[in-house]
């Protein structure tokens, strides 16, 4: 076979450039439309990075402040029920337990075996949220007696917890306290019930032990673009000159989203989102060309180019915003993370169902170039689009304000796949500014 | 700019790996694309046109490798794998016979000649990239040749 190795030799020189491997700049505005679109999406990733990293970082700054997530009140009632509070204090330090018995700061309370329910009263202000000791480890007192033990222990209390912040309160050693009342108060082991309650008295607003709906209204100024593809069974009708001409001048151009909003929460974290929304989608056109050919097609592939007169030629300058709107019914699920007694995470996904209204202004046709108006262009009426929120709210009892991130993207074609050899699915990310009014059941 | 320099040294190498201009243009654009993507990865250990060829003959292999045939639509015929060895063609001859005659090949007798022919690979570097053994290197390279001398015979 070595008698062959001139084959070698020829195919090293074909490999030189040849005359029909030369390139023209329509191979470039392929290229360019790609990196545009990737630099696009790397915007969008950018954008979304963005916002979770100052969402983080305001959260953060609010926590220093809020060291610990703030029960509700009714957590804060069961939690301050004395039974429970001795339970956990026993099981966790025995002898802290014991120590206190014998102490006289009177954060002792009923043996296990002999608990009596607490009062409802969240406050240590109010004398009767401490009870008196086990009559078998102690001698019998009087209630007067355990009334002003109970009442001078609060007061000092009060004052430590006045003189530091919650953040050091939870930093500081046992022995500290210790020192200063004989024993381990209870607050140490469940400072977040005690602080809370005790400095405080302000609940939280997730409510997330009741069932309550919110609805109101939203609004989402977003930033719109599409992701473009091929029909294959088309895409022979695709002009050479379309990416050049028309693909590469269509970008991305700003849209929003309005409507009303309506969440179920039930119990627990998880809620169900739904409502009635008008969405834009839009794309801005800048189109600058010249028709010099034209295309002779069939119904499946441009079958021949054909150069036009100059005469006949046709100079194309439009500049706008296209514009499709939408009725949107979304369904999501989400889930919310509590941030502070105020604040919290709520992230949703979901689906929506999109129903085309109508479609406004210009597009250049992929066979013959010239402008069609949307309005005489078929589209489907059906869409189904993915969603994704994540963003804050800040709660009130009867209120919840939100500012989220949001994207939403078309699963389905705009464009009817029998007539149309570009099909897109236009997206849009933005932010969803959502006020909503909380409704109790009476 | 990358593109204006080299545009048409990697039409060249996009056209020994496909069939038509239409799939070598397709490749060209895939290729460019990810030259962009990945400009930063290039330590600039070798020169520039060298690793572009890299890149453009890798995603090819890739695409093959994964089925797609995305550059290929080669009809097999079958009158080639019983070719044999006939006189030699002349030393000169166009450029454009050759690579049309290499079109004709089966698509893992083209590769093998081209990474061997052009890219100066070694038959443990080309099994190494294609996955075979070497043995199947060197049976693919001499039947290549073989055939490929009978289509430009023919011509």
């Amino acid at each position: 076979m070595d008698k062959l190795q001139h084959i070698d030799n020829l195919l090293r020189k074909a490999s030189q450039v040849p005359a029909n491997a030369l390139v023209d700049a329509s191979d470039w505005a392929g290229i360019e439309k790609r990196l545009k679109r990737r630099k696009n999406r790397i915007y969008a990733l950018w954008f979304f990075l963005a916002l979770s990293v100052c969402s983080t970082s305001a959260l953060f700054l609010v926590n220093q402040f809020n060291f610990k997530t703030q029960p509700t009140i009714t957590q804060q009632e069961k939690n301050i029920d004395a039974s429970t509070t001795t339970l956990d204090l026993q099981e966790s330090n025995p002898a802290k337990s014991t120590e206190t018995l014998e102490s006289n700061v009177s954060f002792e309370t009923e043996g296990a075996n002999t608990l009596k329910p607490a009062t409802q009263s969240n406050s240590i202000e109010d004398p009767k949220e401490y009870h008196t000791p086990d009559a078998g480890t102690k001698p019998p007192i009087t209630e007067d007696s355990v009334f002003e033990l109970e009442q001078t222990a609060a007061q000092e209390v009060k004052q430590i917890i006045k003189a530091t912040t919650i953040y050091q309160q939870s930093k500081t050693p046992k022995f500290v306290f210790e020192d200063i009342f004989g024993s381990t108060p209870l607050w140490v082991n469940r400072q977040t019930v005690l602080v809370n309650s005790i400095s405080k008295h302000k609940p939280s607003y997730h409510n997330y032990d009741k069932s309550h709906w919110e609805t109101g209204i939203s609004f989402t100024p977003s930033l719109s673009s599409k992701i473009s593809g091929i029909n294959k069974n088309l895409s022979g009708l695709i002009n050479r000159s379309y990416d050049e001409y028309i693909a590469n001048s269509e970008s991305a151009g700003f849209g929003n989203t309005f409507g009303f909003n309506a969440q179920y929460h039930p119990k627990g974290r998880f809620f169900y989102s739904s409502g009635l929304f008008i969405t834009q989608r839009t794309e801005e056109v800048k189109y600058n060309y010249t028709i010099t050919e034209g295309a002779l097609a069939d119904n499946y592939r441009i079958t021949n180019y054909f150069d036009l007169d100059p005469r006949a030629y046709e100079y194309i300058n439009y500049q706008g915003s296209n514009s499709y709107h939408f009725i949107e019914i979304p369904l999501n699920i989400g889930y919310k993370q509590p941030l502070s007694r105020n604040f919290e995470l709520r992230t949703q996904v979901g689906v929506s169902y999109l129903s085309l209204l109508n479609s406004s202004g210009k597009k250049g046709n992929f066979t013959t170039l010239r402008l069609d108006d949307l309005s005489n262009l078929n589209f489907n009426t059906n869409h189904i689009a993915a969603n994704l929120k994540s963003g804050l709210y800040y709660n009130r009892p009867r209120l919840a304000i939100g500012l989220e991130p949001m994207l939403g993207l078309n699963l389905t074609n705009l464009q009817k796949k029998s007539t149309s050899a570009i099909l897109d699915k236009p997206y849009s990310f933005g932010i969803n500014l959502t006020t909503n009014f909380k409704l109790f059941k009476p | 700019m990358l593109f204006e320099k080299y545009a048409n040294r990697m039409m060249a190498v996009c056209m020994r790996y496909c069939k038509n201009r239409d799939d070598a243009k397709d490749l060209l654009q895939d290729g460019f694309y990810k030259v962009y993507v990945n400009i930063g990865k290039f330590k600039g250990d070798s020169r520039i046109d060298t690793w572009m060829t890299r890149v453009f003959i890798n995603l090819a292999l890739n695409q093959q490798r994964q089925g797609r045939n995305k550059y290929s639509h080669f009809e097999f015929d079958p009158a080639l794998e019983t070719a044999v060895e006939e006189s030699q063609v002349p030393e000169e001859i166009a450029p454009e016979k050759v690579l049309a005659a290499l079109n004709q090949l089966p698509e893992i007798y083209k590769i093998v000649l081209n990474l061997y022919a052009v890219e100066d690979m070694s038959h443990k570097e080309i099994a190494k990239k294609l996955g075979i053994p070497i043995g199947s290197s060197k049976s693919r390279l001499s039947r290549g040749r073989v055939m490929l001398n009978t289509l430009l015979n023919r011509k």
